[in-house]
């Protein structure tokens, strides 16, 4: 791959993100970092470049991130830096990286099948030995039996056992000690005492083998790796096989009329940000955009999870992989694929992956002192039992290795917080950072945002009242056609009410005043406003009127002919929502920026006895301080637009909504969709969650405990102790399979 | 039981053809996407 064309800006911007200026950000995937020394020549060699702001290398994903200048130095040259080290690089969220991805999962797949056939293959040949009693076999049927098990293991060494062996290896290299180091001795013991029975089988330890417990042990292990990297990486191959059904071509509207469009397919590199497409009912949108002609429903369950098509229409905005269900729309371009709305919620799955919740940090803290003990444990073992009884020790040093081995301790957190995620996304919510989940079970005061939150963005009409002096179709009709083009929540509300698509009444000087209304001329009646009364020039007081409630009124040439009031309306079943919250011990605490009246109108009707209201950015994010200095446990749900500052503070954020801004907050908890029963589910499934991961803990600190003494003291056979070491590790991976489901 | 010297053999051969089988399947992606061909027939 050539990187020469990242030199210009305008190619950057389609595969790197702008953070301000000249400073760029860029995800590569390395290969042939196989340890932490190759991660720190990386890191080294790059940071000594002047430009480069920031480069970060994971180990296990390979996946790496640098920020630079682009004034200092050129892309082109850090990988060149990186290419000469001996590695490979390339653009992360490509096909390439699919592939890879793909290869080791088949790789995965291949090495637990060898160990798997092989594992039942050598069970067939050990089981006249179990089955042979006192006398044991016959010395010729044992030695054909064993040879057997011998060529049968060496593929299970060869291709399966690898990896851990490995993984030790890497880890020494860099002076640590991993958890694949007992496992790899483990085997290596029993695979040499084995060997030495074989061939000689009157030895010190009666020819005792260990092909079964060897090819048990490893197929085990391997089984429940293979499920945690299914957990781990199933929503990041659901996302990027969507990206690749996304439709390759679109249909780009060269002109503006849309009686008459006239429509070229082009493919997706010709299209640029502002071009017009055209989408045909059952045709899937490619692109992030605002729909300018047209409406239609949608069916946005891929990233909602919402089954219910949606309505759509003018000024709505689109997200790439959304499909058209009946409608002809068409939408002005504002993304292109790579900084989509889609393309970001799969980069938070992916980089979601590679947090560590605290337990893990914790757990890996202890890991290296652990694990030296375990190894001094089994010799102490060996070195107590050899002169009482030879084979005892050799087997109460092997099973000491492997019964102590904190694989299932290790994974208890990670995999059950990996397989909740998936759950989760699944419905739309997708989590930034796993150890969110700890924190989120331990909330008491939840934060609410109360537009778009608890009530729906668009205002409904409680009230209209009309003029007698008019025909009431035609007022309808002038309204519609007053508001046909603007944006303003109330305007998308009238133009609800009143949609009518006949066109008869001709208005001209179309003008819409921020904030204050919406002007227009029509020959017959002479100057139109519809607008606050101010705008109007008319007293309100003197009109049919709703208190404490916005109102809108519409005049002909000053002459009062109509007005409405709205009403916020509030989203479904908030109230029974918000009740739910309270018996689970949360309180609910309106933060919103509205007006007094606004407020005090929603909680009461929410059931929300504490509220604030005219709550700026930065008053929000005092509050939550406050809070916190009480000692409560905050969890915020915001729309991430203006509670940024507070969405950080609060110990977990949610932002929610369908608007593109949410996924640019760094809140803990991204949802797509309005619906608040959500919130609920959220905080229900985290409690779930974290009962199964004490489940895990205990499981495996239990384990672990109890099967010490009895290795220690040579209670165990080695078989014993593999079963029982790597079924607590599946246990554990199953247990947490329980919540994907 | 003279005949196991014969059928030991030959069931680690089978054992190893069974696994080149299994390799060409795995890595000629015989196993992915197993829902494909019932989803197709809806696209």
């Amino acid at each position: 791959m050539s990187w020469s064309f990242l030199k210009n800006t305008s190619d950057l911007s389609e595969f790197c993100e702008n953070l301000n200026n000249d400073n760029w950000r860029v995800e590569l995937i390395i290969e042939g970092i196989h340890c932490m020394s190759c991660v720190s020549r990386i890191e080294n060699s790059l940071h000594k470049i002047k430009g480069l702001n920031k480069v970060n290398v994971h180990l296990t994903s390979n996946h790496t991130i640098i920020e630079w200048n682009n004034n200092l130095v050129k892309l082109p040259m850090l990988v060149e830096i990186i290419h000469k080290l001996g590695f490979k690089a390339f653009l992360s969220g490509g096909d390439k990286q699919l592939i890879s991805e793909q290869l080791k999962s088949k790789q995965m797949l291949w090495n637990w099948s060898v160990s798997l056939i092989c594992f039942f293959q050598i069970m067939m040949f050990s089981m006249p030995s179990y089955l042979s009693g006192e006398n044991g076999l016959d010395h010729n049927l044992k030695s054909l039996f064993d040879w057997g098990s011998f060529i049968l293991i060496i593929p299970v060494i060869i291709f399966s056992g690898k990896i851990f062996f490995h993984n030790a290896y890497s880890g020494l290299k860099n002076k640590a000690i991993n958890m694949d180091l007992p496992i790899s001795l483990g085997i290596i013991l029993m695979f040499l005492f084995s060997v030495m029975g074989t061939i000689n089988p009157s030895n010190l330890f009666n020819g005792k083998v260990y092909y079964d417990s060897i090819s048990m042990f490893i197929f085990l292990l391997l089984s429940s790796r293979y499920l945690d990297h299914k957990i781990k990486t199933k929503s990041w191959i659901t996302f990027t096989n969507f990206f690749k059904k996304l439709p390759e071509s679109s249909r780009k509207v060269k002109n503006k009329n849309f009686k008459k469009p006239r429509i070229s397919i082009v493919g997706l590199n010709q299209i640029r940000v502002g071009d017009l497409i055209q989408v045909l009912p059952g045709e899937t949108i490619n692109f992030d955009g605002v729909i300018v002609h047209g409406s239609s429903h949608l069916n946005n369950m891929f990233m909602t999870g919402e089954s219910t098509p949606e309505a759509v229409r003018i000024g709505n905005y689109l997200f790439a992989g959304g499909i058209n269900i009946d409608g002809v729309i068409y939408y002005k371009v504002e993304r292109l694929r790579n900084t989509s709305y889609i393309s970001k919620i799969k980069k938070i799955i992916e980089d979601s992956q590679y947090t560590k919740p605290a337990f893990v940090k914790m757990i890996d803290k202890f890991a290296q002192p652990f694990l030296l003990a375990i190894i001094f444990l089994s010799i102490c073992s060996y070195v107590i039992w050899s002169p009482i009884n030879q084979q005892m020790a050799i087997n109460a040093m092997i099973s000491v290795l492997i019964v102590t081995c904190p694989c299932a301790l290790y994974l208890s957190t990670p995999i059950a917080m990996s397989a909740a995620a998936n759950k989760l996304a699944k419905k739309g919510i997708y989590i930034r950072n796993l150890s969110a989940f700890e924190s989120l079970a331990k909330i008491n005061l939840l934060f609410l945002d109360k537009t778009g939150t608890l009530t729906d963005s668009n205002p409904s009409i409680a009230q209209s009242y009309l003029s007698h002096s008019y025909n009431h179709s035609l007022i309808k009709k002038i309204i519609f056609q007053i508001t046909k083009d603007s944006l303003h929540p109330f305007s998308n509300s009238l133009k609800e009410k009143f949609g009518d698509k006949s066109n008869e009444v001709e208005l001209s000087d179309l003008k819409e005043i921020s904030g204050k209304g919406i002007e227009a001329f029509s020959e017959t009646y002479g100057k139109l406003k519809l607008g606050s009364a101010i705008f109007c020039g008319i007293d309100s007081n003197e009109f049919p009127s709703h208190v404490n409630l916005c109102q809108v009124h519409l005049t002909f040439d000053g002459q009062w002919v109509a007005s409405f009031s709205f009403k916020e309306m509030l989203r479904k079943k908030v109230k029974e929502i918000v009740a739910s919250f309270s018996r689970s011990s949360i309180e609910s605490i309106i933060l919103s920026g509205d007006q007094k009246d606004a407020v005090i109108d929603v909680a009461k009707r929410v059931g929300i006895k504490k509220f604030f209201w005219a709550m700026t950015p930065k008053k929000k994010h005092q509050k939550i301080i406050d809070a916190q200095k009480n000692r409560a446990r905050v969890m915020m749900v915001g729309d991430g637009f203006n509670d940024g500052p507070a969405l950080a503070q609060s110990d977990v954020s949610v932002a929610m909504g369908a608007s593109p801004s949410i996924v640019q907050t760094k809140s803990d908890f991204i949802i797509i969709s309005n619906d608040i029963y959500l919130i609920k589910f959220l905080i229900s499934f985290s409690k779930k969650t974290l009962t199964v991961i004490r489940q895990n803990i205990c499981w495996a600190l239990f384990y672990n405990l109890v099967m010490i003494p009895f290795a220690f003291f040579g209670y165990i056979e080695p078989w014993i102790a593999g079963l029982g070491m790597t079924f607590s590790s599946c246990i554990v991976a199953i247990n947490s399979y329980r919540l994907n489901q | 039981m003279e005949i196991l010297f014969i059928l030991v053999p030959i069931s680690i051969i089978l054992n190893f053809a069974v696994l080149i089988f299994l390799r060409w399947a795995i890595f000629s992606n015989q196993y992915e996407k197993l829902d494909k061909e019932a989803r197709r027939i809806l696209e």
